[in-house]
């Protein structure tokens, strides 16, 4: 082979790398509260030792439903939501430890969407490519972002924030775009059990066990989402929260009680709640945890100053304007 | 040769089988005339057409038509 | 792993080619192979031994074939005693008779795993309906089998190989490895096309070192796929998806829009994974059959059929029509209907039992819907009269002077073909038979033109930029197709350009296909659709 055929490659590669590396920081969202695991794990990893209660985990049904400012707005409990969109049960069991090296929560909320988050060797790859393609290249992500593309978006570019995540979300994926969910009542009780795949089962027993080992009181809970819920999950979740002696919270069967309202509560048409949903969810989490758990007040202490600060950016970052 | 002539004649007489030298690819005949003479060939010449003889090559002219029924003859 | 996906493109590929390239020759053909089990596991899993048993049964088979035609060429040639011509023709009947032994027993093997595995859900289905008709108290248990990927395809690369050698086309190969490469080569197991042995088996097995041109023709190739695939099919596939999932609450314009629509999806998704395909086959020097040639320009609908999914349409026509044609039973009825029908209707007889023949398996090899059933004799009947009304056309043109080769002519032609299309993809695609029919009827009765204004269009799942991106994208295809019907290669064009305009055109081709590609939030992935047939 020539050399111009290993260069002229070479160049053109380059070119076209540095292209996409151009036009992402243009495709970048002015306001993103998006996924983004790695930079929101910041967060948590950064926070001081030993300062967080609680944490919740799960996929982003645990992202979007539970907003960690509004219990500490009520309750005064510090904690984190450390749910991450698309997330397996054996990352989130690696999430857990490396949490637990810094931190001693109280208690641990884990969300069950993802008992059904199989793994399979080739997907995982296809995953780890695709994000790893987001990452590098933001326009990947962004790129249908071409729809409300206007002369506008290029005068905000200077004041892009980039994909810094407020942090007075305290991990919570804020959004408060409402697409109803119109297909009615969702909840047909069935005696049928979908069991959960060996794979993250596997991984369910040792997030169990790990608490165990720290003391800590794991929580299950299912996050109200008419798309991704079934009775059949809900036995699945059931019998196994007997079986290991867990609390399960399943909001899909308290929907009345939380007053979910599908016209307004989700951001897309069932599968997630939005801001709204979250408020609902996380005051009657709060209650629960309140009553059913020894988590401390900790509004007055001098060493969580920091969070009255957060509090007062939260509240105005989701003022619904 | 003069029996197939007469043989392709009555399948379509307007075509100058003497010289015409691109009968399927010039699309003179179509498959559907190809199927029809091929039992009368058979009858004619005492042979066995397969459908491995069933390509352009063998069907484009006269002539072509002619080496592929002394050939088939021979075996 | 898909051909669409970022691990295919910028992962699978590049280290497949590099390997390639890295052994030495004659360790070539064995990446190739080793990479084909890997793409296959990737997606089917274990059930990689049902292409390994099909593999082994045709290598075997094939030279059975080869060593009983050896075998007859031998006691013809050195005949043990004195022959006359009644013993030698007794000695070809027998072996032809045992030579087609054993071809039914070969293609036995291949079509009953595919019988079974692909079919018996539907079958036994409607047994199990017709028992219930009789009231009849036993019924056959529900089989539901995993599909291998390309089973569809593989199996027919299968038979014809077989064929092949019955017919002396070409030769048993005792090279195991050439053969199962033929068979599972990765690019051609989601969709195809279905290849002959005569075509890839030569050069798949060579080893040829990569080549500067063949690497990036084959890469733009790839690109084009992409072009297709992720900006128009899976686009338009948010539409499609709307109105065939809830059928009874459209109808009149919008049928009509998502049944166009689908036709165009189809063939984006379908011609762009075969660009994709034959892309990555140029990268390593195998020339893979073009399986489209610009359906939409056809004329007829037996000519779209030429120059959509080609692959098929051939292998049809030299695996079932051909020899259907030619057995004893067509030709005699042949010669007795020319005798007392005449000579246009002695060919239209016996060539409609073949050409039935031919449609009621395209219908079927897409899958096992009475939808896919009629969407086979449907062909069937248009071809048929077509035939059959050919030369009364013929005298009323000439007898109104119409010119049917003028321009205007063609036009309305290749309109009529478009209809004809059209309504046809609108049958494949919907659920079943009476949904097919239920749309199509509400076509006419739910017919209102402020469908088209009244912005209902928009809430099909495509916002109007959506619409706008396809309307582009459909006119550059369209550009595209017209170049290529009067021959020209763009490739060809590009490759003399000056490096500044040929890169500043690449550039933005792959710039428009991942910020246009309908993909990530928003966007329903799409399967490729061919890979579930």
């Amino acid at each position: 082979m020539q050399s111009k055929h290993i260069i002229k490659p070479i160049l053109f590669f380059s070119g076209l790398f540095i292209l996409l590396y151009g036009l992402s920081y243009l495709f970048l969202p002015y306001n993103s509260t998006g996924e983004g695991p790695y930079k929101k794990l910041n967060g948590i990893l950064s926070a001081p030792k030993d300062t967080i209660d609680y944490i919740t985990l799960g996929d982003s049904e645990c992202s979007t439903s539970i907003s960690p400012m509004e219990l500490w707005n009520k309750h005064g409990y510090a904690g984190y939501n450390c749910g991450v969109p698309g997330q397996r049960l054996q990352d989130t069991y690696y999430l857990l430890q490396q949490i637990l090296n810094n931190q001693s929560p109280k208690v641990v909320l884990l969300e069950t969407n993802a008992f059904y988050r199989s793994f399979d060797y080739s997907n995982a790859l296809q995953d780890a490519v695709d994000k790893a393609a987001q990452n590098i290249f933001p326009v990947y992500k962004y790129h249908n972002s071409w729809k409300y593309f206007n002369l506008g978006t290029l005068e905000n570019i200077p004041k892009k924030p980039g994909h810094k995540i407020p942090r007075a979300y305290k991990g919570y994926q804020y959004n408060s775009v409402t697409k109803p969910y119109l297909d009615g009542p969702y909840v047909h009780k069935t005696d049928k059990i979908e069991p959960i795949d060996a794979q993250p089962l596997f991984y369910l027993n040792k997030i169990v066990d790990l608490c165990k080992e720290r003391n800590i009181q794991l929580i299950l809970y299912s996050a109200p989402t008419p798309l991704c819920w079934t009775y059949e999950k809900h036995n699945a979740a059931d019998s196994f929260a007997s079986k290991n002696n867990l609390t399960y919270i399943d909001l899909n069967l308290h929907a009345e009680k939380l007053k979910i309202d599908w016209a307004r509560d989700t951001r897309d048409k069932g599968n997630h709640m939005n801001y709204y949903g979250a408020k609902k969810v996380t005051d009657y989490i709060g209650d629960y945890l309140s009553e059913h758990t020894d988590l401390t007040d900790r509004r007055g202490q001098k060493q969580y100053a920091s969070w009255n600060t957060a509090l007062k950016k939260y509240l105005k970052l989701t003022q619904v304007s | 040769m003069e029996k197939l002539l007469e043989i392709l004649k009555d399948i379509n007489p307007n075509i100058d089988y003497e010289t015409e030298t691109r009968l399927i690819d010039g699309g003179l005949l179509d498959s559907f005339s190809i199927l029809s003479l091929i039992p009368e060939l058979e009858d004619a010449f005492e042979i066995e057409i397969t459908p491995v003889e069933l390509i352009p090559v063998n069907f484009n002219s006269a002539k072509a038509i002619w080496s592929m029924i002394s050939r088939l003859q021979e075996e | 792993m898909t051909y669409n996906s970022i691990l295919y493109i910028f992962l699978f590929l590049p280290v497949v080619l590099l390997s390639y390239q890295l052994v030495p020759k004659h360790h070539r053909p064995k990446v190739l192979l080793l990479a084909s089990y890997v793409f296959f596991y990737s997606i089917s899993g274990k059930l990689l031994v049902y292409l390994l048993f099909s593999t082994l049964a045709i290598h075997y088979i094939g030279l059975w074939l080869s060593y009983s035609r050896k075998e007859y060429s031998d006691r013809k040639e050195h005949p043990v005693n004195e022959q006359t011509a009644d013993d030698k023709k007794a000695l070809k009947a027998a072996y032809t008779r045992k030579n087609r032994g054993i071809l039914w027993f070969g293609i036995g093997i291949q079509l009953s795993m595919l019988l079974i595995l692909k079919y018996s859900d539907f079958f036994g289905g409607n047994i199990n309906q017709l028992l219930k008709l009789v009231s009849s108290p036993v019924l056959l248990p529900a089989f539901k089998f995993a599909l291998p990927i390309g089973i569809s395809f593989y199996t027919l690369q299968a038979i014809s190989y077989l064929v092949d050698i019955y017919y002396q086309k070409i030769e048993a190969d005792d090279n195991l490895g050439k053969l199962a490469l033929y068979m599972a080569f990765f690019p051609l197991l989601m969709e195809g096309p279905i290849c002959r042995y005569s075509q890839t088996a030569g050069t798949l097995y060579e080893g040829k070192p990569l080549e500067y041109k063949n690497v990036t023709f084959g890469m733009q190739r790839v690109l084009w796929g992409l072009f297709k695939k992720l900006i128009i099919a899976d686009r338009l596939n948010m539409l499609v998806v709307t109105v065939f999932d809830k059928p009874d609450h459209y109808s009149g314009i919008t049928i009509i829009v998502a049944a166009i629509l689908y036709t165009f999806q189809l063939y984006a998704d379908f011609s762009g994974c075969i660009d994709i395909t034959i892309g990555t086959g140029e990268m390593f020097g195998v020339t893979i059959p073009e399986n489209f040639k610009q359906p939409f320009f056809s004329k007829s609908a037996s000519e779209f059929w030429r120059r959509w999914h080609i692959t098929l349409g051939a292998w049809l026509k030299d695996y079932i029509f051909y020899p259907i044609s030619l057995t004893k039973f067509v030709k005699n009825l042949g010669k007795s209907s020319r005798a007392k029908y005449g000579k246009h209707m002695g060919q239209i007889i016996p060539s409609s039992i073949a050409l039935f023949g031919v449609w009621i398996c395209n219908g079927l090899w897409h899958g096992t819907g009475w939808n896919y059933i009629f969407f086979g004799i449907y062909y069937f009947v248009l071809i048929l009269l077509g035939n059959i009304f050919e030369p009364l056309i013929q005298t009323v043109a000439e007898s109104l002077k119409i010119n049917r080769n003028s321009g205007i002519y063609s036009a309305l032609q290749t309109v009529k073909t478009l209809l004809i299309i059209f309504t046809g993809e609108l049958f494949f695609r919907a659920d079943d038979l009476g949904t097919g029919m239920r749309m199509f009827g509400s076509i006419f009765t739910g017919f209102h033109f402020n469908t088209l204004t009244n912005g209902s269009l928009l809430k099909l799942g495509l916002s109007l930029g959506d619409f706008i991106v396809v309307l582009f994208s459909l006119i550059i295809v369209l550009t595209v197709g017209i170049l290529h019907e009067r021959e020209i290669s763009i490739r060809e064009k590009i490759a003399g350009w000056n490096i500044a305009l040929r890169w500043g055109f690449l550039y933005t081709v792959i710039v428009l296909v991942i910020i246009f590609g309908a993909y990530g939030g928003g966007y329903i992935p799409a399967k490729l659709i061919y890979a579930g047939f």
